[in-house]
């Protein structure tokens, strides 16, 4: 009894198990067909042109060339009519995808081809697709992919390489070869290239990684990023961000409006960017900044340092050459610099510190600090105050209508001052043990000092004479201000 | 051992080899004894000759018990394997076709989408044109009007991805449920969707980003 009952569940389970398969066929109409096709290679090239459907190349030790593809249609009349055309000569070998004109529009007729093509894995491809994605592994020689409005993946490649797309993303993981890629609206991301890498894009991001060789990458409007590249990189965006770090060679960066992160270049670098900042660490070569209102803060340069920008500031730190800085209506500041200082900047405030050489400063509007500079000093300025403490070498102010102090004069040798301005005060420590030659004169002013003067004239408004044994000269020139001489 | 007559019985009944060889040696001095052993063996081989045909009336019953016994007891291995292996096979073929059938029917899907599944993509489609009509609405004077090389820019992304849609669309005209068709005329509508808000967001000011 109990093993009839349980012959019959296993029945009926059967064939439930039987009638969902049967039920799990589609309730439309769809036609499938599979083709497969082994053409012989028998040198010249392989060229594959593909539509509408998935491309796969695969690479194999073999001599043929493997087709196999999967048709697919919504209407079994239409896809009888796709055809894979195939022909194999001296030439090569052509595979291609081949679509029945369909003259209705807006009804539900519909088809797809995905194809597979393995090829030998030393025989020159050019691959073509559109409307489709195309992925293509192992290739070991020259080749061409193209694609228009589908992904391409590339990997594992060998030989110089082409790789073109329009509005799809191309990824590239692998190249022993050099390489070129190019894209108008897609993302572009390629890692491990053993070559030469050019990229140029139009409105998609650029990711690279990995270059042994040098890379040159243009875009318009999408960002870039470049890390590790064996060569120098030359990086050129018209609005998007720029990052590169790990650069064995020079660094060349043109953008605007967007941001630019550089970080770790063996050689020299350069960068031209408008309306956007610069953050840089780490240059061991020169370091050019043509930033027209760009934002500027660098650090490490082992080289010189050179940045024009016109409405941001610009922080320099730890230059190992000399520094050169203009900015029109940005603050700067400035430390650890090993050579000679140069500034200029016209509405914003000047700070320096720890200079090793001379420092020249031209300011406008803003005042100007200088600390620690190893050797002279000259600054002119306009309407801010000027005040300089720590100086090896003369110092030289001339300023118009903001006051100028200055301290620190350092060693015993002679640093001749002279100090100029107009509507404002003028102070000056100086050591005792240098003797000066005092020019003193201001308008409408007094002049006064702790140090004694012997005085060849005197009156209101000037003084001569010297402090000393004089020689060194001192000349202090005001019109609507004070004079002060103290004792350092 | 020495034993009296009395016990010539008991030694009998006990049959072992040791008790036997005690009654034999006490008989061999007693007469009494010696024919009470005689006859006793006389009795036994008698029995021993008859025990082939002696007809035993829980014979059958024995029988039929070790039948049973046999029958409950389990399966050999083989029939297990045989039973296991009928088993799997009625129930994965099934399955296996099933599996086959709709990881078929799951790759047909990925490249020409169902009718049911048009209607949705259609509708999306739908409401990426009017929210991009609207976008455009907003940004056309802005566009016109700005000749700076950001605007420039965004216009020619604008005319590339409008050409890129018309050619989408031009083909999807013939090819509606074809999905990559589909996917990417909705990644390029999202594109450009951004793109305006890109326009629309960028304003004059000069910035440090």
């Amino acid at each position: 009894m109990f093993r009839t009952r349980s012959l019959r569940a296993l029945a009926a389970l059967l064939l439930t198990i039987f009638a969902v398969s049967v039920f799990a066929e589609d309730d439309e109409d769809r036609f499938e067909l599979k083709f497969a096709k082994d053409l012989q290679f028998r040198g010249g090239r392989v060229t594959v042109d593909h539509a509408f459907g998935k491309l796969v190349i695969r690479t194999h030790a073999g001599s043929d060339v493997q087709v196999r593809a999967t048709i697919r249609s919504s209407d079994e009349a239409i896809g009888k009519q796709i055809r894979i055309l195939t022909d194999s000569d001296a030439g090569g070998v052509t595979v291609e995808t081949d679509y029945p004109e369909i003259r209705r529009s807006h009804g539900h007729l519909s088809y797809s081809v995905d194809m597979t093509v393995t090829v030998p894995a030393n025989a020159p491809l050019t691959a073509r697709n559109r409307f489709g994605n195309t992925d293509v592994r192992g290739l070991q020689t020259a080749s061409s992919i193209e694609n228009k409005q589908g992904a391409i993946k590339f990997a594992d490649g060998r030989g110089a390489q082409s790789i073109s797309n329009s509005f799809g993303a191309v990824e590239v993981i692998g190249n022993r070869g050099n390489l070129t890629v190019s894209n108008a609206n897609g993302s572009v991301n390629i890692r491990d290239v053993d070559g030469a890498l050019n990229v140029s894009n139009r409105f998609g991001e650029v990711d690279v990684a990995d270059v042994k060789n040098s890379a040159t990458i243009t875009n318009a409007n999408g960002a870039i990023e470049a890390m590790d590249i064996g060569g120098s990189l030359k990086a050129t965006n018209a609005f998007g961000s720029v990052k590169a770090s790990t650069i064995s060679g020079s660094a060349d960066i043109t953008t605007s409006n967007a941001r630019v992160d550089l970080s770790n270049v063996n050689g020299s670098a350069v960068v031209r960017n408008s309306f956007g900042s610069v953050v840089a660490t780490t240059i061991r070569g020169d370091f050019t900044v043509d930033g027209n209102n760009s934002k500027v803060d660098a650090s490490g340069i082992g080289g010189n340092a050179k940045i024009d920008t016109g409405f941001g500031g610009v922080t320099l730190r730890e230059v190992g050459g000399m520094a050169t800085i203009t900015s029109n209506n940005g603050s700067i500041k400035v430390s650890d610099v090993k050579g000679a200082l140069d500034a200029e900047a016209r509405f914003g405030s000047v700070l320096a510190d720890r200079i090793g050489g001379a420092a020249s400063v031209d300011s406008a509007n803003g005042s100007v600090t200088l600390k620690d500079i190893g050797s002279s000093t000259r600054v002119k300025a306009t309407f801010g105050p000027v005040f300089v403490d720590g100086v090896g070498g003369a110092v030289t102010v001339s300023n118009a209508n903001g006051s100028v102090s200055v301290a620190g004069l350092r060693g015993n040798g002679c640093h001749p001052v002279s100090l100029t301005t107009s509507f404002s005060s003028i102070k000056v420590a100086l050591p005792e043990s240098v003797g000066y030659t005092v020019n003193a004169r201001t308008s409408f002013g007094r002049i006064h000092t702790d140090l004694p003067v012997t005085t060849t004239s005197v009156s209101d408004a000037a003084l001569t004479g010297t402090i000393g044994r004089g020689g060194c000269k001192l000349d202090l020139v005001n019109a609507n201000g004070n004079i002060t001489i103290s004792k350092e | 051992m020495t034993i009296t007559c009395n016990q010539i019985d008991d030694l009998l009944f006990d049959g072992s080899p040791l008790a036997m060889e005690t009654a034999a040696r006490h008989a061999a001095e007693c007469d009494a004894c010696a024919q009470t052993l005689a006859a006793w063996n006389e009795l036994s081989d008698t029995a021993q000759s008859l025990r082939t045909t002696w007809d035993n009336d829980t014979l059958w019953p024995r029988i039929e018990r070790a039948i049973r016994a046999e029958r409950k007891r389990p399966m050999r291995w083989t029939s297990r394997a045989a039973a296991a292996i009928f088993i799997i096979a009625a129930l994965g073929a099934p399955l296996f076709y099933m599996l086959r059938v709709q990881t078929r029917e799951a790759a047909f899907d990925r490249t020409i989408i169902r009718v049911s599944a048009l209607d949705e993509v259609e509708r999306t489609e739908r409401d990426y044109t009017r929210a991009i009509r609207n976008l455009e609405k907003l940004t056309d004077a802005k566009l016109e009007d700005s000749e700076s090389p950001l605007m420039v820019s965004y216009k020619e992304k604008l005319m590339l991805l409008d050409d890129a849609i018309a050619e989408c669309e031009a083909n999807i005209d013939h090819n509606r449920q074809n999905a990559h068709l589909r996917k990417q005329l909705l990644a390029m509508y999202s594109e450009k969707q951004q793109t305006l808000q890109d326009v629309l967001r960028e304003d004059s000011d000069v910035s440090n980003p």
